[in-house]
């Protein structure tokens, strides 16, 4: 009896802490979406001081979607933005993780030069190699396309990094056992390590993802025509010189969100299941 | 052996699928190679064709800022198709929003690219550009008449160390709005006034004081008193050291020791600070979100562009006036001026081309068209001269703004360091008016730009 | 699996062809061209750009707000996203749906979080103020204020930092096997015994690459400070990457911006080798 009172007070509390954090994550959010819904001056007129006023339209309109989608043609971005992002992730988990797999199984000449490259290549802001970068891109005869926006995205260190350290959790006996049996390298990759590190591809697809989704300073250089313009960009069309078009912004940022949302809500059950009880080290 | 197979195939997939990418993304630049084909062929086979069109078939791209229908991509486009009319040039336009035009023109000229031929610079930039070798000198491009055009300021502001780098658009002036509707309900009138005669800063903070004591006595609407549409922002705070006769940067482009930190500076910022201190100007919101205040009808007086009554969100009834001076410093009134020039760039393979489109833009049929689309500031004494003297055609503003760009226009700071100059100076003014001390803040300023600017010596 | 190196001539170059090759090209190219520039000034090699950098009081100033900044926000970050991985990971009914949300600010891109917060820490009552005032304390100037600008900042980038970390954090936890958990439980383990002897040795390589990451993201982080407060008020949010930032695009003076990102570079990977020393004993 004691025993459950206490776990029922334990509940309790992790539920008034999980509680609380939710309102924390869900706060900025909510305002968010009600000013996605709001004119302009419904939105200035409120503001302060803060009241209920503040958080729920005077007047609810769905205009600020409208006019993106319409006048703005805000689906094309998106859709842009979803090619780049899709073959990035494709292609970055692939090369990013045999390359792990390399530095985790093998020992080769020149490994204790390559690694720390690779650890180097992620700690360097990108605004401050975006002139060199730049340079290199327009010499490939790359700028102004998609290849432009990808392929200096996909060797990407950290990705790398995340992998070797995941990897590196798997246990040897594992492999050992593999190879006794006379498993291929391909075999063992694919047949072992890819089915107890599916979370890790996950995350790493998921990292590439918001890397490309969120990613600004480099298609604005690169991509030069409208057309292969990413959603980004798009979002920073509604700042003007002169005037800045808060609602379109705080609509599109909505749109932008419900993309990677919706996306981490299937995902979610690989990281429920995880992996296979047994096959990492402990 | 299996995987290694697999490896290669991997890697040749991603070089195929880099190339492909290469191959189908690359509209524009196709583009500039068939244009560049044409222009060949134009020599040859179509010399004869048309007379008229001397340049039919080139492309040249120009940069600027503005995305949108509403902006000047939507804007510019009869423009743009007129000129290609009546000289055979297509304009491959890209626009970018305000703030990262400066970004991508510092990428792509510093790592000298030839993608782009014609750049929208805002004016504070021209000689930062010219002295680092982006932009083309013009001179060979204007003739002596066609410079006389334009009015002295606005010429001499595209040029650095006597060399034309660029060539104006259309300036901006200073006028001072207020909520008539809001003064109205608060039973205050704004006295009559002329730019002979202006109303003094000193005045306006008094009727926006009374405004708000009666309007919202204990802040609970949060109402803004008197206020800056570009507040913390050089280009327009300036204006108040400027109206107690301070300088903006010493004679030699550099200097700001005894410039930026005279009396006038400190008097004027000062007097800034306390109309902050008495809450009849705001804190916190930054030059992005405060004008919309204004237009939603909660700001009583604003100092702002000719831009401003379009921009209004609220129903609210705005009047206009000539902007303030200093009580004591009436023939020294100053409003802050300038706004978009176009340069050719210095790699740009069709420069012929491109200094023909900015003559469009800047002196032709192009800048009326502009100008009356755009409903800005001109620049050319001609258009500034009409507009005084047409008493139907144009609202009241413009011919304030007129009269404005004609006597207290105050050109900016002229120097190849604005970027530092700016940067450093709009941060003390937002720091002063978050109670910073002046005389400090000033001071740091000083330093800080003279540290910044070392590498210039 | 560390510890079985195999020995094979030349598949393992194979498999890190790629990426040596896009690395090189697009990273490692660009940083030592970088790294060049800030020894280049009138097409000459010299030192002149660092001295004049270490005779720019902006510079120490800059150095010093970065540090005070990173001691806080690199611990904070780390002990939030482990303790929000740790209650995703509980078992009770409808986690998945607390897991689901603790995801979604990471969704809101960092420009548009950092527009939302301005407007709640707003000092002309905005809601952290309103809240303040309701519990009788007076309101404070978040982002105008000396004291609180540089908090502010940590606050806004940590609300979208610790939801991305605890990804990394949880996909660990969900490695490690339950029955490990249960046995230690059966020996009369209590919470803080499983979680230092079991939980934390056992995450170890994925802390250790959540610390570099989280190190190189708040070290070369400027976003929010670039909208916010542009590195207000009086200097006290400008770190060492906005003035690098600003020494680039604003100043066009490349050197200078050259300059400070080797000197960030090198503190970098001094924190990350630290880093490495205290959680790793081992090379790959």
């Amino acid at each position: 009896m004691e025993k459950n009172i206490n776990k029922v007070a334990k509940n309790t509390f992790l539920y008034i802490v999980l509680i609380i954090m939710v309102i924390i994550s869900l706060f900025p959010i909510f305002f968010c979406l009600s000013a996605s819904f709001r004119t302009q001056e419904d939105l200035f007129s409120n503001m302060f001081p803060f009241s209920t006023r503040s958080l729920i339209p005077t007047e609810f309109t769905f205009e600020n979607y409208l006019i993106i989608f319409r006048d703005y043609n805000f689906i094309k971005p998106i859709l842009n933005t979803l090619l780049v992002t899709g073959i990035s992730i494709f292609f970055g988990c692939l090369i990013n993780s045999v390359a792990a797999f390399a530095f985790c199984c093998f020992e080769f000449k020149g490994k204790k030069i390559i690694y720390p490259l690779v650890l180097i290549s992620f700690m360097v802001p990108f605004e401050a190699i975006a002139i060199p970068l730049y340079n290199i891109t327009d010499k490939l005869h790359m700028v102004d396309t998609y290849s432009g926006m990808i392929v200096p995205a996909i060797a990407d260190g950290l990705v790398t990094f995340l992998f070797i350290q995941f990897f590196r959790d798997i246990s040897p006996s594992l492999i050992e056992a593999a190879r006794v049996d006379g498993a291929k390298w391909s075999v063992i990759f694919i047949k072992i390590i890819m089915p107890i590190t599916t979370s890790v591809f996950i995350t790493a697809g998921l990292m590439i993802f918001m890397n490309q989704w969120n990613s600004y300073l480099w298609p604005l250089l690169v991509a030069r025509s409208k057309e292969i313009r990413t959603i980004q960009i798009a979002l920073s069309q509604f700042s003007g010189e002169r005037t800045i078009k808060w609602t379109y912004i705080y609509a599109g940022s909505m749109i932008s969100a419900i993309i990677p949302i919706t996306l981490f809500l299937p995902l979610q059950k690989y990281f429920v299941e995880g992996i296979t009880s047994g096959s990492v080290k402990g | 052996m299996k995987f290694i197979k697999l490896t290669a195939l991997l890697v040749t997939t991603t070089l195929l699928v880099s190339l492909y990418l290469t191959g189908c993304g690359n509209s524009s630049s196709e583009n500039e190679s068939t244009a560049d084909a044409t222009i060949d062929s134009t020599e040859t086979s179509e010399s004869d064709a048309n007379s008229k069109q001397p340049y039919a078939g080139v492309t040249i791209n120009w940069i600027s800022q503005g995305v949108g229908d509403s902006g000047w991509e939507g804007l510019t486009k009869p423009i743009l198709e007129e000129f290609e009319k009546e000289t055979g040039i297509h304009v491959n336009a890209e626009f970018y929003s305000f703030n990262d035009l400066f970004e991508v023109i510092e990428t792509k000229s510093a790592s000298g690219t030839t993608d782009f031929d014609v750049m929208s610079v805002d004016v504070t930039y021209v000689s930062k550009y010219g002295s680092s070798g982006y932009l083309e000198p013009l001179d060979s491009f204007f003739t002596e008449e066609e410079k006389k055009e334009w009015t002295d300021a606005a010429y001499s502001a595209g040029c650095w160390e006597d060399i034309m780098y660029a060539a104006p658009e259309n300036t901006s002036t200073q006028i001072l709005w207020y909520n008539k509707t809001l003064l109205d309900e608060a039973g205050i009138t704004v006295p009559e006034n002329d730019g002979e005669n202006r109303l003094t800063y000193e005045q306006i903070a008094e009727l926006a004081k009374q405004g708000l004591e009666k309007l919202d006595p204990d802040g609970s609407k949060g109402l803004i008193g008197f206020d800056f549409q570009q507040v913390s922002r050089v280009y327009q705070m300036n204006m108040l050291p400027n109206s107690m006769g301070g300088a903006n940067i010493g004679e030699d482009g550099f200097s700001v020791d005894g410039v930026i930190n005279s009396d006038a500076w400190i008097n004027s910022v000062t007097w800034y600070q306390n109309l902050v201190k008495e809450g009849i100007a705001s804190q916190g919101y930054d030059a992005d979100q405060l004008p919309e205040y204004f237009y939603a009808g909660k700001m009583l007086f604003m100092v702002g562009g000719t831009w401003t009554p379009t921009s209004m969100t609220s129903e609210d009834e705005i009047g206009y006036t000539y902007a303030p001076c200093f009580e004591g410093y009436e023939d020294k009134a100053a409003t802050s001026t300038g706004s978009w020039y176009f340069g050719v760039n210095s790699n740009s393979k069709q420069k012929e081309a491109a200094a023909e489109f900015i003559k469009y833009f800047t002196l032709g049929e192009g800048n009326d068209m502009w100008l009356e689309i755009n409903g800005d500031m001109p620049c050319r004494v001609e258009k500034l001269e009409e507009i005084m003297a047409d008493d139907s055609d144009y609202a009241g503003y413009l011919k304030i703004g007129a009269y404005e760009a004609q006597n207290s226009a105050v050109a900016r700071a002229v120097t190849p360091a604005f970027g530092e100059y700016s940067t450093i100076l709009d941060l003390t003014w937002e720091d002063v008016r978050n109670g910073a001390d002046v005389k400090e803040a000033l001071d740091s300023a000083v330093s800080k730009i003279n540290a910044a600017t070392a590498a210039y010596k | 699996m560390g510890s079985i190196y195999i020995k094979n001539k030349w598949l393992p170059y194979l498999l890190v062809a790629p990426i040596v090759i896009l690395i090189c090209l697009f990273k490692i190219y660009p940083i030592v061209d970088s790294v060049i520039q800030g020894f280049r000034l009138k097409e000459s090699w010299t030192l002149d750009n660092y001295k004049m950098l270490f005779a720019d009081k902006t510079f120490w100033d800059s150095l010093i707000v970065t540090l005070k900044f990173n001691i806080v926000i690199i611990p904070l970050q780390i002990i939030v996203s482990f303790i929000m991985a740790m209650l995703a990971n509980v078992k009770v009914k409808g986690i998945e749906t607390f897991r689901t949300i603790f995801y979604l600010p990471f969704c809101i891109s960092l420009t548009v979080s950092t527009l939302i917060w301005q407007t709640m820490l707003n000092n002309n009552n905005g809601v952290m103020n309103s809240l303040l005032n309701l519990f009788g304390f007076e309101s404070q100037g978040f982002l105008i204020d000396k004291k609180w600008a540089w908090l502010s900042i940590i606050l806004i980038a940590s609300w979208r930092g610790c939801a991305y970390w605890m990804m990394f954090i949880l996909a660990g936890l969900k490695n490690i096997d339950r029955a490990l958990y249960e046995s230690a439980k059966i020996d009369g383990a209590g919470f803080f015994g499983i979680l230092f002897k079991i939980t934390i040795p056992l995450l170890k390589n994925v802390l250790l690459f959540v610390f570099v990451a989280n190190t190189t993201a708040n070290f070369l982080l400027f976003a929010p400070i670039q909208i916010a407060t542009e590195g207000g008020p009086q200097g006290s949010t400008n770190v060492l990457m906005y003035e690098a930032y600003k020494s680039a695009f604003k100043y066009s003076n490349r050197p200078r911006s050259s300059c400070i990102v080797t000197i960030l570079l090198i503190i970098v990977v001094a924190v990350c080798f630290i880093q490495n020393k205290f959680l790793n004993e081992k090379e790959v």
